[in-house]
């Protein structure tokens, strides 16, 4: 009852928030970073489920008949939400752009992202090579994660 | 592998170099060894690609070699194995499942042909590496069941008095431990070959002399004429008397039984096809043992008769008069003669 009544409220303050027809959570996060996104186990049906469910609502996949695969690199860098990550990314230059930074500037509205969804896109764009994650030990590209 | 975002600071661009298509191109040719193709740019050679890498990953699942590695029991690895195992999944084992993906579109060919350059750190020099480990890492599994087969015959194998069967025996042993830290496909060929040649040899010599022994109609003879003499006679009657000590008539006995197992009917040399030794109770080592028991089952006898009438001496003259009454009470010469006989014997 609270969540219908709030969503009014919400629908105003985040209108750019995608529509998740369910919670999502760290658990949901690590299956389709470990599963999907790596590409080793894509099309177990309980992957392709929770890709349906949380990546597709970002536009982090695209439909292919029954199944989702991982949107093109094209179509992916043009999403408004990985615009805006990447143009921090510029704007920073050689410097890291913190996550702290990252998460305080998707949360806000018009997105009102929760830290959970912000891991896809950023998984998403490390996918596609189109940034690194920096670890205290230095760059991580795709393969230093998964492989 | 998780990510563990409490550790990740924050992004950046990506510093590692973008290979290009040219580069990619040329991963897909050292990958596959194919050079049907001359850049992925193009939508005729995109498609060469993908069918190279699919004839890749038949030959790779065809291969099996991760899959038969892990069902290989754990006892049988060593560490370096082991290690090249683990190094194969790394490199081999994910350019596998990148194909997959990248077969049912999953990914794009570029981001695939990324990955398989990634998995080597885009080193030819790598790759080959790789290539001669997995090489290794297969030629040991190729070797796991002739090495496992030779090491459990030898394990239990007689040694012989022949030299040249024990020179193929100690070159043989020393070829398997080799081929064990260091396998290679030329050891697997000569432990085959030195199992060929010291395998029928050693199982011509144990049938030679299990035949010898086994189907001897002398040893035979020698015990039939034992058992058919008169000593065995007196032996036999005597060792069932109670007063005696049991452990001449054991002795006995046992050197029947062993006599008992002459004649092996089984087919030894098609026994000795999977296992160094007869089903019989024959073995190399007790030959001489074999040889002996006509003059054993004489010597056993002939002690047995020594200590009955040391005990019936002892008893003479309680048994002298016993038998005097008998013979008096029996009219028959034979036995007259038999008894004056046996009494010179108990007072002698």
């Amino acid at each position: 009852m609270l969540s219908q009544m709030l969503e009014p409220l919400f629908e105003e303050c985040y209108p750019n928030h995608p529509y998740f027809a369910e919670t999502i959570g760290m658990t949901e996060v690590s299956t389709l970073i470990n599963d999907f996104f790596s590409g080793a186990r894509q099309s177990l049906a309980e992957v392709q489920q929770l890709a349906k469910t949380f990546a597709l609502p970002l536009g982090l996949v695209a439909n292919h008949g029954n199944t989702v695969a991982l949107e093109t690199e094209e179509k992916l860098v043009k999403l408004p939400l990985a615009e805006e990550i990447l143009s921090l990314v510029k704007t920073n230059g050689e410097t890291p752009v913190s996550l702290k930074t990252i998460y305080e500037q998707l949360k806000q509205s018009p997105n009102g992202l929760v830290r959970e969804a912000q891991h896809l896109i950023l998984t998403a764009l490390v996918a596609h090579r189109q940034i690194e994650f920096v670890t205290s030990k230095g760059a991580e590209s795709i393969g230093g994660l998964w492989i | 592998m998780t990510i563990i975002w409490d550790d990740i600071e924050g992004i950046a661009k990506p510093s590692s170099v973008l290979y290009g298509n040219n580069r990619l191109t040329a991963w897909a040719r050292i990958l596959t060894g194919s050079d049907v193709f001359q850049s992925i740019d193009l939508p005729e050679d995109n498609k060469a690609v993908r069918d190279t890498l699919e004839n890749w990953l038949a030959d790779w699942k065809s291969a099996r070699v991760l899959e038969r590695c892990n069902e290989l029991p754990s006892e049988i690895l060593n560490t370096k194995i082991w290690r090249l195992w683990v190094r194969a999944k790394k490199t081999f084992g994910t350019v596998a499942e990148t194909i997959s993906t990248i077969l049912d579109n999953s990914i794009s060919l570029e981001e695939g042909l990324y990955r398989i350059a990634d998995a080597f750190s885009d080193s030819e020099k790598e790759f080959f590496v790789c290539t001669k480990d997995l090489v290794v890492l297969e030629d040991f599994i190729n070797g796991v069941e002739i090495r496992e087969k030779v090491w459990a015959y030898l394990a239990v194998c007689e040694t012989t008095q022949d030299e040249k069967t024990e020179y193929f025996r100690a070159k043989l042993s020393d070829i398997v431990e080799e081929s064990y830290t260091n396998p290679n496909e030329i050891l697997n060929r000569e432990i085959e070959n030195l199992w060929q040649t010291f395998r029928p040899r050693f199982a011509e010599h144990f049938a030679l002399q299990h035949d010898l022994i086994m189907k001897s109609h002398h040893l035979q003879a020698q015990f039939d004429e034992i058992l058919q003499s008169d000593e065995w006679w007196e032996f036999e009657n005597l060792s069932r008397l109670t007063v005696f000590q049991q452990v001449h008539r054991q002795a006995v006995q046992k050197i029947r039984r062993q006599f008992r197992e002459l004649d092996c009917r089984f087919d030894v040399r098609e026994m000795l096809k999977t296992h160094p030794f007869c089903a019989c109770s024959f073995n190399l080592a007790k030959i001489e043992e074999w040889e002996k028991l006509p003059a054993t089952l004489r010597e056993t006898i002939n002690r047995g008769r020594t200590s009955y009438l040391k005990a019936l001496r002892i008893l003479a003259e309680t048994l002298i008069p016993h038998i005097e009454h008998f013979s008096a009470a029996n009219n028959e010469i034979e036995f007259s003669e038999a008894s004056v006989h046996l009494i010179e014997i108990l007072e002698s």
